[in-house]
């Protein structure tokens, strides 16, 4: 599951080439479903793959609260820097043993933030050291063509240099993103549907030292 | 001899999975990692001076919990005990207990730091059997990582103060260290030990190889070096538990 997803990141930066000018825009449908019922669309980064753009000034952010990650699922451009501030009354420990960025932030508590810089393409997953229901996936991609969809599945993507590229839709609940081919023209609207099934049954992961979470701790 | 022996063939016989945590790849040398923030670890130090002038067959033992106070900050409080084998028999001492800290000038991460790496180091000890003697340790360390090979320079120095005669020791040190196989790793490194004592000069220089992995939460590096100068061999080993 993770190779397949590691791979259409790995395709994502070599598939580089230059962005014209005259942009154009794609927009569509995306459909989430599992298989015993429909699913909100709204947890789902639609993203387009094949060319490189530098990333945006500004910091992303995801915040500790309750002991959740907000937002789950965020994407990035190579390059970004994340925030992790922590806003929850616990003290958390925010860490990713995932290739395309291992890191540890250490424990800090309520009140602090910390940042950490993505300088390459990939599929990171975040955890909490302490509190394993604690989980979130930042999504480094090659450019900032992506849109989170609304609540009936439609999204836009505007800027798209012209060219053959591939459209891609990722949710946490999918072991792997779904794709389609595109054409973008200069200053036309290429349409798009995509469908994902939201497949992944299994959302345990294990601590930073590689271990299982101890199911007999508590915590207040 | 034959336990390093076997701790080596171990070694290098596992897999390791991967973690963060301070520690050193090296025998002799320190390194520049530092625990991330609120971290602690205990960790062992184990080494021999065989065949050195004044102490001839020479064991040390010491401990040190570590905690990261922040990311680049860490601090220990080492303990250690000294065995020598004398013409007389064993002599048991506790020799001192310190307070180490431990500071990473360069940034923490491996990825936003680039491949250099520095730390600077800083205590002070109680003698234990020399009340009137305050020992200082002062050092810096740099690391340079390119693909799977670390080296690593470790500069220190050690001072005896307070009472007479007042001591310096030099402790240079330099090694290279190369990613076999998940966090094993094999290297060879060249440590000594430039004793001023006056009236008295003692130095040591010993080079060999060393050895180091790290699985989850547990850390092991170890060297087996052989004299050069001053001394038949010096075999040593660390290892660390992080919590």
């Amino acid at each position: 599951m993770k190779t397949s997803r590691a791979i259409h990141c790995l395709a994502a930066l070599l598939a580089t080439s230059s962005a014209a000018a005259d942009p154009g825009t794609v927009e569509g449908t995306v459909h989430v479903t599992r298989p015993d019922a429909s699913v909100s669309p709204l947890s789902v980064v639609v993203y387009v793959v094949g060319f490189a753009e530098p990333p945006p000034d500004a910091e992303a952010r995801i915040t500790q609260h309750d002991r959740h990650f907000e937002p789950d699922l965020l994407a990035i451009t190579v390059g970004q820097t994340v925030s992790f501030p922590n806003d929850d009354v616990l003290t958390h420990n925010v860490f990713s043993l995932s290739a395309a960025r291992e890191f540890d932030l250490g424990q800090y508590p309520r009140g602090r933030t910390k940042t950490k810089k993505f300088p390459a393409a990939g599929v990171v997953d975040v955890y909490c050291n302490i509190h394993p229901e604690m989980a979130a996936t930042v999504l480094v991609l090659p450019n900032r063509r992506f849109a989170r969809p609304d609540d009936t599945g439609a999204f836009r993507i505007t800027g798209v240099p012209p060219g053959k590229w591939t459209l891609y839709a990722y949710t946490r609940g999918a072991t792997t993103p779904v794709s389609t081919p595109i054409e973008v023209a200069p200053g036309q609207v290429t349409q798009a549907e995509l469908t994902l099934v939201e497949d992944r049954k299994d959302h345990s992961h294990l601590n930073k030292f590689g271990e299982k979470y101890r199911e007999s701790r508590t915590y207040p | 001899m034959p336990s390093f022996a076997r701790f080596a063939c171990c070694a290098v016989l596992a897999v390791s999975a991967s973690a963060q945590a301070g520690y050193s790849r090296f025998g002799w040398l320190n390194d520049t990692d530092t625990l991330p923030e609120r971290s602690v670890e205990l960790i062992t130090w184990l080494w021999e001076e065989n065949g050195s002038p004044g102490s001839p067959e020479q064991t040390n033992l010491m401990w040190a919990p570590a905690v990261g106070v922040t990311d680049r900050l860490e601090l220990l409080i080492p303990v250690q005990l000294e065995f020598d084998q004398l013409d007389s028999g064993l002599a048991t001492t506790f020799d001192h207990f310190s307070l180490e800290a431990r500071y990473q000038l360069t940034n923490p991460d491996r990825v936003e730091r680039g491949p250099f790496g520095a730390q600077v180091r800083a205590a002070v000890g109680r003698l234990v059997n020399a009340r009137s003697l305050v020992q200082l340790e002062a050092g810096a360390v740099f690391s340079l990582e390119l693909e799977r090979v670390r080296t690593v320079v470790d500069l220190q120095t050690r001072f005896k103060v307070g009472g007479a005669p007042w001591t310096v020791d030099l402790l240079p040190g330099a090694g290279v260290s190369v990613r076999i196989l998940g966090d094993l790793r094999l290297g060879a490194e060249v440590t000594s030990q430039l004793d001023f004592t006056p009236g008295h000069f003692s130095p040591w220089v010993a080079v060999g190889p060393d050895v180091s992995w790290q699985y989850g939460r547990f850390w092991v590096s170890g060297g087996f070096l052989f004299g050069v100068i001053g001394i038949r061999n010096a075999p040593r080993v660390n290892f660390g538990v992080t919590f």
